[in-house]
């Protein structure tokens, strides 16, 4: 589970059929590999062509009910935040996938997690026909970007190891533990590190905390509530929590007003405990 | 209305080239800026094909409906993130169809103890055995030939996580492979479908 070979998961990862906790980290691959990125793009249009064996034409009731609800809803503009967008896509020429030793020894526990695109290939995409080269010139500077303007030469061939960012680094870690809760629909996993003391909350289907109220997190040390940060908006996130996460025997996640609070909301909507 | 007359096929291969990519990567375009008139084309041109990927997945039909409804509302929402040089049109629409599809099943399942030996009985519901229109349709007979040339563990492993929405290590469990040998079918089963189909991404 700690260490094994991204490529070999880029078809199941083309076909969801990998857990959040995989995908995680193919993710963060992906973001700084132009050679994996490419071949989950071919693998995902081929996926794509299955769906004409089932074609089934949905009621009509659906239609209008398709297009009444779309027309109380904005588009998003371009800007790309959102983890469920496909990978991206060169068309030729892939750049070869960096020896990346996904067992790295830590390096950096204060960069952010890395982007998963390119503004700069965002932008030039409203052309919508930007050749391929320039996509990578855009994925290239997106991994400068990610990594807190680090130069990061991911192809040379001396590089054994990678900029990871915290979160990476625990995912990734060797002595790495994974915890996982469901509440109704949403998951909630919990991946620590106790070399690192490290932990990182990875949560899917999350539905949006109340109007004006967010999700708080808490480490429980003994009958401690410990603040460990908030939860970003958003149905699906990595979460960094802050604080020594080695002693805590579980994770908390409560609702707090926005901005957070001191001593948490009780009672929490979830507990992971850690033992 | 619909783009892909009855009894015509236009093909969509995955490369941006077809016509039918085109004319929903131009539609794609329409509905970021807010045209509804271009959602109903993209709509009409692809909910078949949705749907029956939903429908396949999810097996009932009244949550399919609420699937393949929320799938388009992400469509629509996210139009403007679509991009012709990452993908054809058609596998950015699948993408999200499959994963909205995924999605039920799996939190479905937190809920309910799902007894693997018996869904993959339930699964292996044969390729040949799906809907009529399927039949009419020359992509899927295309698909269905190309499908025939990979091993039975290729298909298997494949269909099992496509249209089952199950991960590679509940397949592996599923068809009593060596762990970790899962993934590397479908891959294998995958890259043969794609040579075979002669996609370039």
């Amino acid at each position: 589970m700690n260490s094994y070979d991204i490529n070999s998961l880029s078809g199941a990862y083309a076909v969801d059929a990998v857990d959040d906790v995989e995908r995680t980290r193919i993710e963060a691959h992906l973001a700084t590999c132009s050679a994996c990125q490419f071949e989950v793009a071919s693998l995902r249009s081929a996926a794509g062509e299955l769906p004409s064996v089932t074609v089934t034409s949905p009621p009509p009731s659906l239609r209008t009910s398709v297009l009444r609800s779309i027309s109380s809803v904005r588009p998003l503009p371009p800007d790309m935040t959102s983890d469920e967008a496909p990978a991206p896509q060169p068309d030729r020429a892939p750049a070869p996938c960096a020896p990346v030793d996904l067992s790295a020894t830590p390096t950096d526990l204060s960069a952010d997690p890395p982007v998963p695109s390119s503004l700069d290939s965002k932008r030039a995409e409203r052309s919508r026909r930007t050749p391929a080269r320039q996509w990578l010139a855009g994925a290239a500077a997106a991994a400068v970007v990610a990594t807190g303007g680090l130069v990061w030469h991911p192809w040379s061939p001396d590089s054994g190891t990678v900029q990871l960012t915290a979160s990476q680094q625990v995912l990734q870690a060797k002595d790495a533990q994974r915890f996982e809760e469901k509440v109704g629909a949403a998951t909630a996993t919990i991946v620590r590190s106790p070399g690192l003391k490290k932990a990182v909350m990875v949560t899917a289907d999350m539905p949006a905390a109340p109007e004006g109220k967010v999700y708080g997190l808490w480490f429980q040390r003994g009958t401690r509530m410990v603040k460990a940060g908030l939860v970003p908006a958003g149905r699906a996130n990595t979460v960094l929590l802050e604080g020594d996460a080695s002693s805590a025997q579980a994770v908390g996640i409560t609702i707090e007003p926005a901005g957070g609070s001191d001593t948490p909301t009780l009672p929490p909507v979830a507990v992971i405990s850690l033992t | 209305m619909s783009l892909v007359p009855e009894g015509k096929s236009i093909s969509t291969s995955g490369t941006s080239t077809s016509p039918l990519s085109e004319e929903l990567a131009r539609l794609l375009g329409a509905c970021s800026l807010g045209d509804e008139a271009a959602f109903a084309k993209l709509y009409d041109a692809t909910a078949a094909r949705l749907f029956g990927l939903v429908l396949r997945t999810v097996r009932d039909s009244a949550q399919a409906e609420e699937v393949t409804q929320d799938a388009y509302l992400d469509i629509w929402r996210n139009s403007a993130r679509f991009d012709a040089d990452r993908g054809s049109a058609m596998s950015w629409l699948m993408t999200i169809g499959h994963r909205k599809a995924v999605d039920r099943v799996r939190s479905a399942e937190a809920t309910r103890h799902r007894d693997t030996a018996y869904q993959a009985r339930e699964q292996a519901i044969p390729f040949d055995q799906t809907a009529e229109e399927a039949h009419r349709n020359l992509d899927g007979q295309r698909v269905r030939r190309a499908l025939d040339t990979l091993t039975e563990t290729q298909r298997s492993a494949l269909e099992l996580a496509y249209f089952g929405g199950y991960t590679h290590r509940e397949v592996a469990a599923m068809l009593d492979l060596p762990l970790g040998t899962a993934k590397t079918r479908i891959r294998d089963g995958l890259i043969r479908l794609r040579d075979t189909l002669g996609l370039e991404p």
